[in-house]
Parts: structure tokens; sequence; C-alpha cells
């Protein structure tokens, strides 16, 4: 027994060399139960995806740094809760937010000025506020399905005319992560989608992102969809039941589409099924709904 | 519920019913015959797809000894006092009862692949089109000197799941105070690769309960193991001092045993043991061979459709297959099932054929709602089954998400159980 030193060799190299890129902010909507706000520190899940081009990753490295700078100071005392970390962060974003306020409003009775209204920007597809005459770059964008969600905005505050050649916004960009995290989460609180919506119904939460109506309205092939529809049965159960993972059954096909694009981007976290979604191109998660539409009792 | 298959027809102009006349296979006799050897994960998902999709249009017979199939998954959440042993049993009577499938409880003991064959060890002869081949693994013979299964009673591998797990499990809980269980791991590749880390994980934690001074020792061949950061912090953890792992260096990879003696030889060092498990190296289950589709252990495959590199009718599943970078689980044999009755039904009926998708995701537990998780998901390439992207848990997560794990380990493990027998 004596033999018995515990040889552990640590392995390094897989766990460790991973991309953090996918995990762009802390606050993100979860897709599992809401938790305190202060308890929003990073998931250590890691999703190893080449989404985000290197100097956006740096750029969203330091502003999980950022995030969780202020969720330590909060969590100094125990209803940290009223404090919330987010809260804090976007009060700061508040004060981001002037430089953008030139050509940009927000909040109640905000039009269109030099630049497009921001409500509801965290999650909506480029180029869609209604009477806004975007740049040719942008809506090309808006078609290709460019949805700012947070990596693309980060992205995009950091330097506009590197992230997107041909803007008409003509700001040199913010220079500090933090205050680019702060902008974001300042943003987010005219979005749609707060952190934490409650989610008992993984369909019901909110719409997380508004997708041009060219993707809602492609016709799904529900025959190809049953064959992909075999890749969901291994884990979610054809007739409804959940024992732990959800039913995916009877949502409606628009709702089916947007959560499943809501994966695929990356808005909605959870390391599986932004891997299965990270796959699926248009068609297929139309002919998924499409199918799982047409189940019945 | 089930699938409203006349307004799919009926909404659906142009595309080609899974009814439509075989446009493939000749029709020169009855309806197409498919032979499947093995309801485990891999075959009995065969069988259940090709029987529902194609309804009733292929003749599916599905070759298993076992009147019940107990999961390999979640036999060792069985050997830690999570599962009943009930819990993990799954009969054939739906596959029977609701897809038709014609369900022979025999053993495969020839195919000739020549004359489209498969006997039976009844005596029965199975004529068929397509066979389906998804029999496991087997033990290499003499991988552990001085074990061969019919020391098993005394050592039980516990890797092919029922009896051999209710054994571990009951010497496991006669154990004397503070006695010593070790574990000899296996040599890559073999089934289930967090299978043998999961295993200790789950030992310890029942031992931590009945006999807290007991000890656990892994004799281990290879240099590194599946989720091994997460299991060494998870053990550190929760069973602090309890587990040893001898790696090569120590000379994990230098082990005989004893069975009447119960001792293992750890590279020369004689241990005396209280309850051994010997994982020996595997091979693909022995009819695979039989076949004639094997190159070395295991049977190659075609990525696109699973079928094998030496006949373009027989196709082999699971842990059986080499097929490239999915690893052996049930996970695995299941979605490779998919993909193959896919093309079988193609092939025989003329439905259509989709490209090949594979994934896998593997949930182990470490202690009490301390769950963990690492997948991937693959393609078809020319040369193999590729993978493309993947995911594994991390060190230091929070109880939350480790708890959120684990519950969704059982609604995987629900999910699956109905998606292969359902
Ligand atoms: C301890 C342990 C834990 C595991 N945990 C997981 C997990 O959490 N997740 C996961 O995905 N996988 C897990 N696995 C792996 C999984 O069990 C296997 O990879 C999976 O069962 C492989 O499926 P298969 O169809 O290739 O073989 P099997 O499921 O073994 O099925 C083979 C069947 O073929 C039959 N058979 C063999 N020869 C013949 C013959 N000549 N004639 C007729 N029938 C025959 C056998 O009786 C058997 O029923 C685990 C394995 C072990 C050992």
């Amino acid at each position: 027994m004596l033999r018995f030193l515990s040889v552990f060799i640590p392995s390094v190299a897989a766990v460790t060399v991973v991309l953090i890129s996918a995990y762009v902010f802390a606050n993100r909507l979860v897709d599992r139960a809401p938790e305190p706000a202060a308890a929003h520190v990073p998931e250590p899940m890691v999703v190893q995806r080449d989404v985000v081009p290197e100097d956006v990753t740096k750029v969203i490295d330091a502003a999980i740094v950022a995030v969780n700078e202020v969720t330590e100071l909060a969590s100094g005392s125990d209803d940290a809760v009223t404090t919330s970390p987010v809260s804090e962060l976007a009060a700061a974003g508040e004060k981001a937010f002037r430089k953008c306020k030139a050509c940009h409003q927000i909040g109640k009775d905000a039009r269109n000025r030099a630049g497009p209204t921001l409500n509801g920007v965290v999650g909506r597809v480029a180029a869609s506020v209604e009477g806004f005459s975007y740049s040719k770059a942008m809506k090309a964008a808006g078609k290709r399905g460019l949805i700012w969600n947070e990596e693309e905005l980060a992205g995009y505050l950091a330097k506009p005319r590197v992230h997107l050649k041909g803007t008409k916004m003509s700001f040199a960009g913010l220079k500090s992560e933090e205050e680019i995290a702060a902008t974001i989460a300042f943003l987010k609180t005219f979005s749609e989608s707060p952190v934490g919506v409650e989610d008992s119904d993984v369909s019901e939460a909110a719409p997380e992102v508004s997708l041009d109506a060219s993707v809602l309205d492609i016709e799904g092939d529900p025959e190809y969809g049953e064959y992909l529809s075999s890749e969901c049965t291994t884990c979610h159960q054809a007739d409804g039941a959940d024992d732990g993972i959800p039913s995916i059954v009877r949502w409606g096909e628009d709702r089916f589409v947007t959560v499943m694009h809501a994966y695929k981007l990356g808005v909605r976290e959870h390391p599986v099924m932004n891997m299965v979604a990270g796959r699926l191109g248009n068609e297929e998660i139309a002919a998924l709904a499409a199918y799982f539409a047409a189940l019945e009792d | 519920m089930s699938l409203n298959r006349r307004s799919f027809l009926a909404s659906t102009v142009g595309v080609s019913a899974s009814l439509a006349a075989p446009a493939v296979w000749s029709a020169s006799h009855g309806r197409p015959r498919v032979v499947v050897i093995g309801g485990g994960a891999g075959g009995a998902t065969a069988a259940r797809y090709v029987a529902k999709d194609s309804d009733g249009a292929i003749d599916v017979t599905l070759v298993e000894p076992t009147r019940t199939y107990y999961t390999c998954f979640f036999s060792n959440l069985y050997l830690g006092g999570f599962k009943e042993i009930s819990d993990i049993g799954h009969s054939y009577g739906t596959l029977a009862g609701a897809h038709g499938v014609n369900v022979v409880h025999d053993w495969a003991v020839d195919v000739d692949r020549g004359a489209k064959t498969v006997t039976l060890a009844g005596g029965a002869t199975l004529d068929y089109d397509k066979l389906i081949l998804s029999p496991g693994i087997d033990f290499i013979d003499g991988s552990v000197p001085g074990w061969d299964v019919s020391a098993q009673n005394r050592m039980p591998h516990a890797y092919k799941a029922g009896s051999q797990t209710e054994l571990l499990r009951s010497q496991l809980m006669g154990m004397k105070e503070g006695g010593l269980f070790v574990m000899v791991a296996p040599p890559n590749p073999f089934r289930c690769p967090p299978g043998p880390y999961e295993r200790v994980s789950m030992v310890a934690h029942l031992l931590k309960s009945s006999n807290p001074t007991a000890k656990i020792l892994i004799a281990d061949p290879k240099e590194k193991f599946s989720k091994q950061a997460l299991f060494e912090e998870g053990w550190e953890r929760h069973y602090g001092g309890m587990i040893s792992r001898l790696g090569p260096d120590f000379g994990g990879g230098n082990v005989s045993v004893d069975p009447d003696a119960m001792t293992v030889d750890i590279d020369g060092q004689v241990e005396n043991a209280d309850v051994v498990n010997v994982i020996p190296a595997m091979k693909a289950g022995r009819i695979a061979e039989v076949a004639g589709v094997t190159d070395g252990n295991w049977a190659p495959v075609n990525a696109i459709d699973m079928s094998s590199k030496a006949d373009p009718d027989v196709h082999v599943l699971g842990d059986a297959s080499q097929q490239g970078d999915m690893p052996k689980s049930g996970f695995s044999a299941n979605s490779q099932a998919k993909v193959c009755a896919n093309a079988v039904r193609g092939a025989l009926t003329g439905s259509r054929v989709f490209p090949a998708r594979f994934s896998n995701t593997c949930w182990s537990l470490i202690a009490s709602n301390d769950g963990v998780k690492v997948g991937a998901t693959y393609e078809a390439t020319p040369e193999k089954i590729a993978r493309v992207d993947g995911f594994i848990s991390q060190t230091g997560e929070d109880a939350a998400l480790r708890k959120a794990t684990y519950e969704e380990s059982e609604g995987w493990y629900a999910g699956i159980a109905a998606d292969i027998f359902g």
C-alpha cells in the first residue's frame, strides 16, 4: 500500500487550450433556471468553435474580467442581489453611451437620427429598423443574417469600420473593453431578453433573436426533417416526455426556428445545443420545424 | 403519438414517399430482408428505424440472445447505488409489437456472405439482402495474463452489463473493512473511454459510506484518459486519499493477476486485493470476425453509410466498427445506426437518402449531483468519420451547473432508451 502515491498526471492540453471566445459575456441569457444576477459568473463550460476573429476575442476576454471584478465587489454582502453587477455595469454603460448620443436615441420616444434607434438592438438582425436608410454594407450584412448579439456588438463597437467594412457609422470605436461591456449591458436593458428570463418552458422564453422574414418563411421539407430529427431524439423524447431534457414537440414552427437560431448564434447558451444547432443550416432548421410541427398526439 | 404520414404526403407533393415502390432492390422475392445481429445500442436502433420508417415495406429480423438488455450506460450508477438493476433493463416487446420487428432470441453463429445467409445456434438459417452487425465487444485473450472468462466470477469485468455488474456490486458490498479494490484498466481503444473512471468514482461513492477506510487502486496502461482533469479534481474533492492510479510510468501497463490467490502483480509488486475488476483489452464482437469483415481487432467501415469495407451489403455499427474519430459509446452507436438505417432503406426501397451526420455526448457522474460531459459532432469524409466540433465540461464549475448536468444525463438516458427500444 505504500506505493499508493497519488500519481495524478495533470491533463493540461485539451481542457486548458480552449477557446473562451464562445463565452462572450458573463451576463448572457442562459437556458436553464434563472439565477440571481450576482451568481452570473461565466459558465466554465467551453465550446470549441472558432466564431470570433482574434482581435475580438481579446476584447471579449477582457470583458469577462471586467464583469468578474464587479461581481466580486457585489458578492461581499449577503443581499448582493440588490446591487447586481449587471445593473452596475449597465449604469456605467449609460455614461459611456453619451458618446453615442450624438447620433443614436434609445428609450421611450426614441427616433432615428443620424443613426437608427437602438431600442431592441441586442439580438436583432442588422439593418432592420424601419425607416432608416442604411449603408449598402449594413444592408448586405442583414441579408446574410448578421444578428447583433453581444459578440458582434463587441467587435463592432471596438472598431466599427474594421468589423463592418463600408458602414456609415463614422465613429472610431470605444477604447476600453470595460466601456464596451458596459455599453452593451446598457443597451441590453432596452432589449427584449433581459438576463434570467423566467424559463420553465424553453420554448416560451422571449424571442432572443429577431429573424428576417425570409428565414422564417423557408418552407421546411418534413421528410428531411424526420431524418434530421433522429439526431434530436437521442436526448429529446419524441412523445414530448421531459425527464431532465426539455420537450421539443408542439412548439409551432416560428418558435422552433427562432430558438434554434438563438442556439446557433450562441445567444442562448448550452454546449450541446450550440454544437448541434451550429451545424444546421437555415434549410435544415426549417425542415426540423416542419417535421416537429407535423407530429400529432 | 405518431407521425401523421398521410398529411405529409398530401402536403409535400413531389417528395418520394417511404411507401414508394422499391427502386433499387429488385422484386424477385417477397419483401426485402434486413437481418440485424445484436440488439444493443446500435442494433436495436437500426432495427427500429428501418422497420418504423419503412412502414412494413422491409422485413426486419433482429437476432439477440438475451431477453432483457441491460445497458452498460448507467450501469456504473447502479454500482454507486443511484439506480436499481431493473432501471437499466430493457426488453424487445415494443420493437416487436409496435414496429413489427421479428425478434429472434438466439445467437448468430455463422455468416455466409456469398449465399447471404446467417446461421443461428438453434440451427435456423436466415436470408438477408442487407446484414447489419452490431455485436459490441469481446475481450482479447491473454491481454491480462492470468485472467480469462473462466475467472470472471472471481474477478468480474462488468463491461457487459447485467449479471456481471450485479456480481461486482455484491462483491463491493461484502468487501472487508478497509479492504482494497483494484481495477485493471484497459488499453485504447475500448468501449466508453470515461467508463472505467466513472466506475471508480461510483465505487468510491459507495465505499465512502459503507466502508470509508477502503482503498481503490487503478492499474492503467494509458498515459492519459478521458475527462482526466475533471475526474482527478472530483476524486480529490469528494474522495480525498481513497483513490490512487498507477499509470504506465509506474508499471500500470505491466499487470498480471492470480484469480485463485486474489492477487494482482503490478510490475513485479504483488498486491493482495479484496475485489478485483479486470477490464481486458477489447476487440469487435466475435461474429464480426466470423463474418470476415474485420481487419485486426475491428471492422473497418465507410463513414457515409457504415457499410463494411469488405462487403457493401454488410453494415457494422457501434463498438465493433472501426470508423474514425467517434468514441465507442452507446450514443455513437445510436447515431451511426440512424445513418445506416436511412441508407439501407434507400438501397432497398428507393426512399430518399440524406447526408450522414453523427454526434456524441457522454455524461459521467463523479459524485451525487456532480455530473460532467464531453461531446462532439462528426461528418463523413471519404477516409473516416471525422470530428467537426466539440465541447467539454471544465474544472471548477459551480455546483448548480454540475447538478444541472447530472439532471440532463437522466433526461438523456430516458431519451436514448426510448429511441432504441421504444
Ligand atoms: C461501464 C460502462 C459505462 C458506459 N457508459 C456509457 C454512457 O454513459 N454513455 C454512452 O453513450 N455509452 C456508454 N457506454 C458504452 C456503451 O454501452 C456501448 O458503447 C454501446 O453499448 C455499444 O453498442 P453496440 O450496439 O456496439 O454494442 P452492445 O450495446 O454491447 O450490443 C451488442 C449486442 O449484441 C449481442 N450479440 C453479440 N454477439 C452476438 C451474436 N453472435 N448473435 C446475436 N447477438 C449477439 C449482445 O448480446 C449485445 O446485446 C458504457 C459502457 C460501459 C461498459
